[in-house]
C-alpha cells in the first residue's frame, strides 16, 4: 500500500511538471494591448525610383470604451520603401506597438500603382505572409490609395470600418459593387484565360462611391468599366442578388427588378475552328416602376421587350471586351474545359479566335407580376 | 466489420488530406495524376482486402504472435525491427509536418522544437495505453472533430468561390501516363489498414469482409482523394497552384463563414487537424511500442520496483524527434516523405509474402 502511494506520488510530480509546460507558451505571446491592429493597407507608387512603394496603414486606435467615443479613432502612418516589407519595417519604427496584420480586411491599390508597380510583387507580399487573410478584399483607390485609406465617411461608427458594409454583401447588396477576395484576384491574375476585375473606390462628399471597376489584362493592359458595364459584369458572374433594367421603347417605359438570374455561358467551336461565344441568361422578376399604365395580360409582350433590350446591352458589353482583347468572364477557362488538354489551341491562337468570335446572346425574362398596380 | 476497423483506415485517409499527399499530387497535375489516382484506389483496395482477410483468419492474434509461432527467431527480430522503423517514421513525419504547419500559422513566435516537444510529451505517454484504450480515444476525438471537418468540406464544395471550371481543366489531363510517386501516395491513403498488425489483438471475434465492406472503403477513399486533389485546384486555379506551399491551408483560408463565430475558417480547420494528427501519431506510435514489447521484455529492467523500460523508450522517442526537428528543413521533410511513400512499394509486398508464408506454415502445422 505504502509503496503504491509512493509511485503514485512520483507520477504526480511528473504530471505537474508536464502540465506546467503549458505555461511556457505565455512567454512567446505578446499581450493584446502591445499590438497595433491594422484595418486597411494602401499601396501607392511614390514616384521615387529608389523607393517605389509607398505604404499607408490605417491602424485602429483602441479606446477604453466604445460608448464614450462617438466617432471612430484611427492612426495613419505612411512610408516609402524599396519593397512593401521594407516600407513596413520602416513603419514599425513609427508606432510603439507590434504591427498585427491578422485583422487586415482591406487592401487598397492606388490607381497609379497598377500601372507603375509590379502587381506580381504586391500579390507575392500579400499571399506569402501567413497572417494576412486570403479573404481580405482587394480594391483600387482613386485618385490614390492613401486618399481612400485616410477617408472616414460620416456614416462610420466606432470600431467598424464602413467599407465592410459595401463588400460584405450583408448590408449593401448593390449590383454595382464588384467584391473581390485576395485569393480570387490572385488565381485570376496568374491563370491564363480569365482576367481579374477590381472595384474602383472613389470619394464623394465625405462618403465612398463604388460603382465602377477596372479589368487588368494579361499584359497589364487595363480596361475601365463604367457603372452600367460593371453591373452587367456582376450579373454575368452571378455576383448579384438583384438587378434592375430600364426598358425604354416608343410606347413603353418601365423598370424591372430581377431577383433570380440564371446565367449560362459557353464557348462552341465550329468545324472550321472559329469560335462562338454563347451567353444565355434567364431572369425572373417583377416590374417595379412604369411611366404608363400596364396591363397584366401583356406580360408576355413586356418579357419580349425586356429580353430584346437586355440582349442588346449584353452584346454591346461583350463586343467591347472582344475589341479590347480582354476576358474577365472566363471564356478562356471555359474553352479549356471543352477538350482534352493536348487538343487545345495555344493561348495566342485562342485570344485571336476570341477576338473574332461570333456571338450568340439571348436574354429571356419571366416576369411574375406588374407589382401592386396593374 | 467492427467500427474501430474503419476508424483505423479513415484516420490515415483524413490525416493525409492536408499533409504531403496533395502537394505531391499537385506537382504531377500535368503528368498523369488522375490515372495514378485511379490505379492507386484499385491497388489500395486490393491491399486492404488481402491484409484484412489475413488477419480475420486469426482473430485476436497480432503479427508478432503469429511470427513467433511460425518463423525462426533471427527473422522475427529482423522483421520486427523493420516494422518498428516503418511505423516510427510514419509518426515522425506526421508530427513534424503538422507542427511546422501549425506553428507557421497559429503561433509564429514559437520555435519548432518547443511546439514539437509539447505534442510529443503527451503522445509518448499515450502510446503506452492498452489497444482498446487507444481505440476509445480515437473514437472520442473522431466524434468531436469529424462533424466540424465534414461541415468545412461541405462548405468548400458548396462555396460560390469554388470554380468548377478549374476542376474540369484538371480532368482534361486524364490522357497522360500515370507516374509512380503520385500512385504510391494515393495507395498510402489506404494503408491505415496496416495498423492491424497490432490492433488485431483487439478484434477477438471473427469479422467478415466482403464486397459491401470493400465498396464502402472504396467510395470513402475516392471521396477523400477527390477532395484532397480537386478542392485546392478549384480555389487556387490550375496553372499557378504549384507555387503554393500548403494547398489545403490556403484553401481553408480562402473560405469564409460569414455568420460563424470565427470568420476565418483556417484557424478552426487547423485546430481540428491538430487533434486528427495527434490521434494518427498515437496509433502509429502505439504500434511501435507494442512491436518493441514483442522483442524486449519490458518487465525485466527495474529500479526500486519501477519499470524503467517505458521511460527509456519515451526518452528515445523525444530525443530522436527533437534532433530531427532541429536538423530538418521544409524541403528535406518533403523529400523524406516522398521516399517514405515510395518505400511501401517494397515493404508492402514483402509483408504480404511473409503473411503468405505464415499462413502456409500454420496450415501445415495443423495437418501434421
Amino acid at each position: 500500500m505504502l509503496r503504491k502511494l509512493k509511485t503514485l506520488k512520483k507520477y504526480q510530480i511528473i504530471l505537474v511538471v508536464l502540465l506546467s509546460l503549458f505555461f511556457l507558451s505565455a512567454c512567446s505571446i505578446k499581450e493584446i494591448e502591445k499590438s497595433a491592429f491594422i484595418a486597411e493597407i494602401g499601396i501607392d507608387s511614390s514616384g521615387n525610383s529608389e523607393k517605389p512603394f509607398k505604404v499607408t496603414l490605417k491602424i485602429y486606435n483602441p479606446t477604453s470604451s466604445i460608448k464614450e467615443s462617438d466617432s471612430p479613432n484611427y492612426i495613419y502612418i505612411s512610408e516609402d520603401g524599396k519593397s512593401i516589407t521594407d516600407a513596413i519595417r520602416l513603419l514599425e519604427t513609427k508606432v510603439d506597438k507590434r504591427l498585427e496584420f491578422g485583422h487586415l480586411k482591406f487592401i487598397i491599390l492606388g490607381e497609379e500603382s497598377i500601372e507603375k508597380l509590379q502587381i506580381r510583387d504586391m500579390l507575392d507580399f500579400f499571399s506569402r505572409r501567413p497572417d494576412i487573410q486570403l479573404i481580405s478584399w482587394v480594391m483600387i483607390g482613386r485618385p490614390s490609395a492613401e486618399h481612400i485609406v485616410k477617408m472616414v465617411p460620416k456614416s462610420e461608427t466606432a470600431a467598424y470600418t464602413s467599407l465592410f458594409n459595401y463588400f460584405d454583401q450583408n448590408a449593401n447588396e448593390s449590383p454595382f459593387i464588384v467584391s473581390r477576395f485576395l485569393f480570387d484576384f490572385r488565381r485570376k491574375y496568374f491563370d491564363e484565360g480569365v482576367d481579374p476585375v477590381l472595384p474602383i473606390v472613389e470619394t464623394e462628399e465625405q462618403e465612398f462611391k463604388i460603382d465602377s471597376a477596372l479589368i487588368i489584362g494579361e499584359n497589364k493592359n487595363t480596361v475601365a468599366l463604367d457603372t452600367n458595364e460593371t453591373r452587367i459584369y456582376d450579373i454575368l458572374k452571378g455576383n448579384v442578388f438583384k438587378a434592375d433594367l430600364i426598358v425604354d421603347t416608343e410606347n413603353e417605359y418601365f423598370m424591372i427588378e430581377a431577383d433570380k438570374i440564371h446565367v449560362n455561358y459557353q464557348t462552341v467551336e465550329d468545324s472550321d475552328g472559329s469560335i462562338t461565344l454563347k451567353v444565355h441568361i434567364n431572369a425572373k422578376g417583377i416590374i417595379v416602376e412604369s411611366k404608363k399604365h400596364l396591363e397584366i395580360d401583356n406580360l408576355k409582350k413586356y418579357n419580349e421587350l425586356a429580353g430584346k433590350h437586355a440582349t442588346e446591352l449584353t452584346k454591346k458589353f461583350i463586343i467591347k471586351l472582344q475589341e479590347s482583347e480582354i476576358d474577365p468572364i472566363g471564356f478562356g477557362v471555359r474553352y479549356q474545359t471543352t477538350k482534352l488538354h493536348n487538343h487545345l489551341m495555344s493561348y495566342e491562337e485562342w485570344m485571336k479566335a476570341y477576338k473574332d468570335a461570333d456571338l450568340d446572346i439571348k436574354v429571356t425574362f419571366e416576369l411574375k407580376s406588374t407589382g401592386q398596380l396593374g | 466489420m467492427s467500427r474501430f476497423y474503419y476508424y483505423l483506415i479513415l484516420i490515415n485517409m483524413i490525416a493525409n488530406i492536408i499533409a504531403s499527399v496533395p502537394v505531391i499530387l499537385i506537382q504531377y497535375r500535368k503528368n498523369g495524376v488522375i490515372l495514378s489516382m485511379i490505379l492507386g484506389i484499385i491497388v489500395g483496395l486490393i491491399i486492404v482486402y488481402l491484409i484484412t482477410n489475413f488477419f480475420n483468419s486469426y482473430p485476436g492474434k497480432s503479427l508478432p504472435d503469429l511470427l513467433k509461432a511460425t518463423m525462426p527467431k533471427w527473422f522475427n527480430i529482423f522483421f520486427t525491427f523493420v516494422l518498428i522503423g516503418v511505423w516510427f517514421f510514419a509518426g515522425l513525419i506526421t508530427l513534424i509536418t503538422f507542427t511546422i504547419l501549425l506553428i507557421h500559422f497559429l503561433a509564429p513566435e514559437m520555435t519548432h522544437l518547443m511546439g514539437t516537444l509539447l505534442i510529443v510529451f503527451f503522445m509518448a505517454f499515450g502510446c503506452f495505453m492498452k489497444a482498446d484504450k487507444v481505440l476509445y480515444t480515437v473514437e472520442i476525438i473522431f466524434v468531436l472533430t469529424l462533424p466540424m471537418l465534414l461541415f468545412i468540406f461541405f462548405k468548400a464544395y458548396t462555396n460560390e468561390q469554388m470554380e468548377w471550371d478549374y476542376v474540369k481543366v484538371a480532368i482534361t489531363y486524364i490522357n497522360t501516363m500515370p507516374r509512380f510517386l503520385p500512385f504510391m501516395s494515393s495507395v498510402f491513403l489506404f494503408l491505415g489498414v496496416l495498423n492491424l498488425v497490432i490492433f488485431n489483438q483487439f478484434f477477438t471475434t471473427k469479422q467478415s469482409i466482403g464486397w459491401k465492406q470493400i465498396t464502402f472503403i472504396g467510395i470513402l477513399g475516392t471521396v477523400v482523394l477527390f477532395t484532397t486533389y480537386f478542392i485546392p485546384i478549384g480555389f487556387n486555379g490550375f496553372e499557378n497552384i504549384e507555387s503554393i506551399m500548403y494547398p489545403w491551408v490556403s484553401t481553408s483560408d480562402s473560405m469564409r463563414i460569414r455568420y460563424g463565430f470565427i470568420e476565418r475558417v483556417v484557424f478552426v480547420f487547423l485546430l481540428f487537424y491538430l487533434a486528427i494528427s495527434c490521434i494518427s501519431l498515437l496509433i502509429h506510435w502505439h504500434v511501435v511500442v507494442e512491436l518493441l514489447k514483442s522483442i524486449f521484455n519490458f518487465n525485466k529492467l527495474k529500479i526500486k520496483n519501477v519499470k524503467i523500460t517505458p521511460f527509456i523508450v519515451i526518452i528515445a522517442f523525444i530525443t530522436i524527434t527533437a534532433i530531427t526537428v532541429i536538423l530538418i528543413d521544409e524541403l528535406q521533410i518533403y523529400y523524406f516523405t516522398t521516399y517514405y511513400y515510395l518505400h511501401f512499394a517494397i515493404s508492402v509486398p514483402s509483408l504480404l509474402i511473409v503473411m503468405w508464408m505464415i499462413k502456409r506454415r500454420l496450415k501445415n502445422a495443423k495437418k501434421t
